[in-house]
């Protein structure tokens, strides 16, 4: 158990949506991970400072500062932390308006998830 | 009176008398009366006839040339042969008591003074006669002698020059009067006439002073042959003919000359001339005005121009322009007129407008009315059709005012481009805000999706025994794992679950497409790989529903046939899709009749590289297109479904876009019957790469 409790990933979640954060939350956990959810960018950018996180799973558009803003300020404060952009807006849709602010396109997920296998196989590629 | 007249025959009188009506006159009434008479102009002559052939009596007018009627009575008194002839004074001129007793002394018979009735001198002339019968050569003792007679005589003759003179005097002073008055007249003229007298020979021998204040001459100046004036105008061609006919004594009309003014700028002069004759009819002199009117023909040269100016700028115009008059009738009809109504200007003058342009026909009274109001009017795009052309019109009415309408000018503008883009344009504006709904839409909608897929994932995760957590909450709860699943399966929950979450990935696929075809277009060609866009438009016509279910693509077999390693074609994926998509949804409805007979509906799309472009065919095995509506079928407006189920647009913009923006072209090929097969061909790289690098030069 405690060898287990070391070797648990923790995963935040940042998005605005109450039922998002809950459908993912009790999702990652049955997948085994430790997970921690804000509503907000600025709640996230708190707790990041506190605390370790081995993934962030940021929705793109939030009132206040939006995901593009939040990591632009995780690649600063933690330039390390690894992160997938959980996102159902348009402007992101194709990889070359990624490109255009830095994103790779392979750390992009599309709400809604269609193909849960191929998200449990990013996310526990990211945390390892 | 006859008797009168056998008397008198071979009784001879002469007459002496200078003046010739009075002569006339009196031999007039002597002969009638039945006389023999001989006539003498002044006293020689009648003492020469009175001696070669004696008469029976002498009249004899006093004042004459040569010999004055005392010296003939003179004469005669002492003349032998002829002394004892009665000698009649007959005179208008002496009045004076001194006269009368003169001429009796010197022997005369009567003095009578003129006039006197015919009658009377008859009378005084058969008294003198018998008289003289009678008493035979008594004559009265003269005065005394001949010196006192002739003082007499010349006393007399001085007082009768005198009177002479002086009535002279009177006629040469009213002459004098006349002519200073003429004169004045001449002279007085000024400004812009002169007057003037040529001889035959076409030198000037007069011309009033006024040609100074015209032609800036002297009078003696211009005392020289009129050519010498002569500018080289063409209007002084007729000069010479004129000339000519004035020459033979003919009366010209008025005509134009340009003359030089002596500081050498063209003056432009009007003529009357006239010739004057002499009395055998030859022209003698010629006399004429001239009247400066070069400012009346610089004005009627400037209203020249400008109503060729206004007519240029009116013909200059791309617009139908027509003037009609107060009656409503055409006085003006400019090119583009002409143009396109094939009417010319001559034919079209005096017609009703409506007549000559039917687009014209529906607003007649709404014309009549702009004009009666006097204020411009406009109507805008307004439809006529004629056989299978609609065309859209602009009309403006301005009437022309002055102190009352005094008719309009009608402009007509062919809009119907202009309509056709705005209605595009409203397409497309329709298609964006649809574009930036659907963005919306999907925003929103993938957020409850994404809890409802996520929630269910958790649902059917939670449900099934392999979860550690779902094991521990079991066992704790003393709740049999295996029993639940079971439950659960033969309840169908499961499947259940399974249909939610295929329902809520149909709507994700949809909100996707919507997502993707509402994409803003960048407006900037890309090279694509059309067979993806191919792909996505059938899969797009396969989600595509139509609320009234005139078609469904689910009853539809569609093949592709693409050939293998096409090049890519510089494109907006976006148009292009909705391009394919129209195209399918089309053939989709023409296949409609195929479907309700139970037989084979296919559409057949198919990409093939041809020299330097891509060919796509979208074909159908529907019921195929006639001639007139394949010439139309790219059209705005044109449709053949029932009002309301189509806007006639979907193709006009399709063919826009493949046209315009991606440099392609767009035909249909067809034959009832056999099925209807539409044919894109867009530019590869290198074709377009020219053009793009043409376009942003």
């Amino acid at each position: 158990m405690t060898d287990m409790d070391k070797q648990m990933k923790k995963i935040l979640i940042v998005d605005d949506d109450e039922q998002v954060r809950f459908n993912l939350t009790t999702y990652l956990k049955d997948e085994g991970y430790e997970v921690l959810n804000v509503p907000s960018a600025m709640d996230a950018l708190a707790l990041i400072e506190r605390q370790h996180f081995d993934l962030a799973i940021v929705d793109m558009r939030m009132p206040g500062m939006n995901g593009e803003e939040l990591i632009m300020r995780i690649n600063q404060v933690k330039p390390g932390l690894r992160y997938i952009i959980h996102t159902g807006s348009l402007g992101f849709s194709v990889p070359e308006d990624l490109a255009q602010i830095g994103i790779n396109p392979d750390d992009v997920v599309t709400k809604p998830i269609k193909d849960f296998e191929l998200f449990s196989r990013k996310v526990k590629a990211m945390v390892s | 009176m006859a008797e009168d007249n056998n008397q008198r025959a071979g009784i001879r009188i002469i007459i002496a008398e200078d003046d010739d009506d009075s002569r006339l006159v009196l031999q007039r009434i002597l002969d009638a009366a039945g006389y023999s008479v001989d006539v003498a102009s002044d006293g020689e002559e009648a003492l020469k006839k009175a001696r070669q052939n004696p008469p029976d009596l002498f009249i004899s007018d006093i004042l004459m040339p040569q010999m004055d009627g005392f010296q003939l009575c003179r004469y005669i008194k002492q003349d032998e042969v002829l002394k004892d002839i009665p000698f009649i004074f007959y005179t208008a001129t002496y009045t004076d008591s001194d006269d009368e007793r003169l001429s009796k002394s010197m022997g005369a018979a009567r003095y009578v003074i003129k006039p006197v009735t015919p009658d009377k001198i008859l009378q005084i002339i058969d008294e003198v006669l018998k008289e003289n019968a009678k008493t035979q050569a008594e004559a009265e003792v003269p005065l005394d002698g001949p010196s006192q007679l002739d003082a007499m005589y010349l006393q007399s003759v001085a007082r009768k020059l005198n009177e002479k003179v002086r009535a002279l005097e009177e006629e040469h002073l009213a002459l004098q009067q006349s002519e200073e008055k003429f004169r004045r007249l001449v002279e007085g003229i000024s400004d812009e006439y002169f007057m003037y007298s040529r001889g035959i020979d076409g030198v000037f021998t007069y011309v009033s002073p006024s040609i100074q204040q015209v032609l800036g001459y002297t009078q003696a100046e211009f005392l020289t042959h009129f050519s010498d004036y002569l500018t080289d105008n063409p209007v002084n061609e007729k000069m010479r003919e004129y000339s000519e006919r004035i020459g033979r004594g003919e009366k010209v009309p008025g005509y134009e000359l340009e003359v030089y003014h002596k500081d050498g700028h063209a003056c432009r002069l009007e003529i009357q001339n006239t010739p004057l004759l002499d009395g055998a009819g030859k022209v003698y002199a010629v006399e004429g005005i001239a009247h400066d009117i070069t400012e009346r023909v610089a004005a009627r040269e400037e209203l020249d121009r400008i109503r060729h100016l206004l007519k240029n700028v009116f013909d200059s115009m791309p617009s139908i322009l027509v003037g009609v008059d107060s009656e409503g009738r055409v006085s003006q009809w400019n090119r583009e007129a002409e143009r396109v109504t094939g009417v010319d200007e001559s034919q079209a003058l005096g017609q009703k407008p409506a007549q000559l342009l039917p687009q014209l026909q529906a607003h007649v009274a709404y014309i009549t009315e702009a004009m009666k109001d006097g204020k411009p009017k406009k109507l805008t795009g307004q439809l006529y059709r004629s056989g299978d052309t609609q065309t859209y019109s602009d009309i403006m009415i301005y009437p022309l005012l002055d102190n009352r309408v005094n008719g309009a000018v009608i402009r007509v503008d062919d809009v119907s481009e202009r309509v056709r883009i705005e209605a595009m344009m409203v397409q497309t504006e329709k298609m964006v805000s649809v574009g930036g709904l659907a963005a919306g839409m999907a925003h929103e909608i993938n957020n409850p999706l994404g809890a409802i897929t996520m929630g269910l994932q958790n649902i059917q995760r939670r449900v099934s025994p392999g979860l550690a957590a779902n094991k521990e909450v079991a066992e704790r709860l003393g709740l049999d794992m295996e029993k639940l699943q079971t439950y659960v399966e033969d309840r169908e929950i499961l499947k259940m679950l399974n249909i939610l979450r295929e329902s809520a990935s149909r709507a994700s696929t949809i909100v996707d497409h919507m997502l993707k075809f509402s994409r803003k277009p960048e407006k900037r060609l890309e090279l694509v790989d059309l067979e993806g866009i191919i792909n996505s438009s059938v899969e797009l016509a396969r989600v595509d529903y139509d609320l009234n279910k005139r078609y469904d693509f689910r009853n539809i077999k569609i093949r592709q046939d693409c050939e293998p390693d096409l090049p890519e074609v510089p494109c907006i994926a976006s148009e292009l899709e909705q391009v394919i998509l129209n195209l399918l949804r089309n053939a989709a409805q023409a296949l409609e009749e195929n479907i309700r007979q139970g037989a084979a509906a296919e559409i057949g799309i198919t990409m093939r590289r041809s020299d330097d472009h891509v060919r796509i065919e979208v074909e159908d095995n529907g019921p195929g297109i006639d001639l007139d509506t394949q010439r139309q079928v790219f059209d705005h407006f044109f449709t053949t479904r029932a009002p309301g189920e189509g806007t006639g647009l979907g193709l006009s913009v399709s063919y826009f876009i493949i046209t315009d923006t991606h440099h392609g072209r767009m035909f249909v090929e067809s034959e009832p019957g056999k099925g209807a097969r539409f044919i894109i061909e867009l530019p590869t790289e290198d074709v377009a790469g020219r053009v793009t690098k043409t376009l942003s030069t």
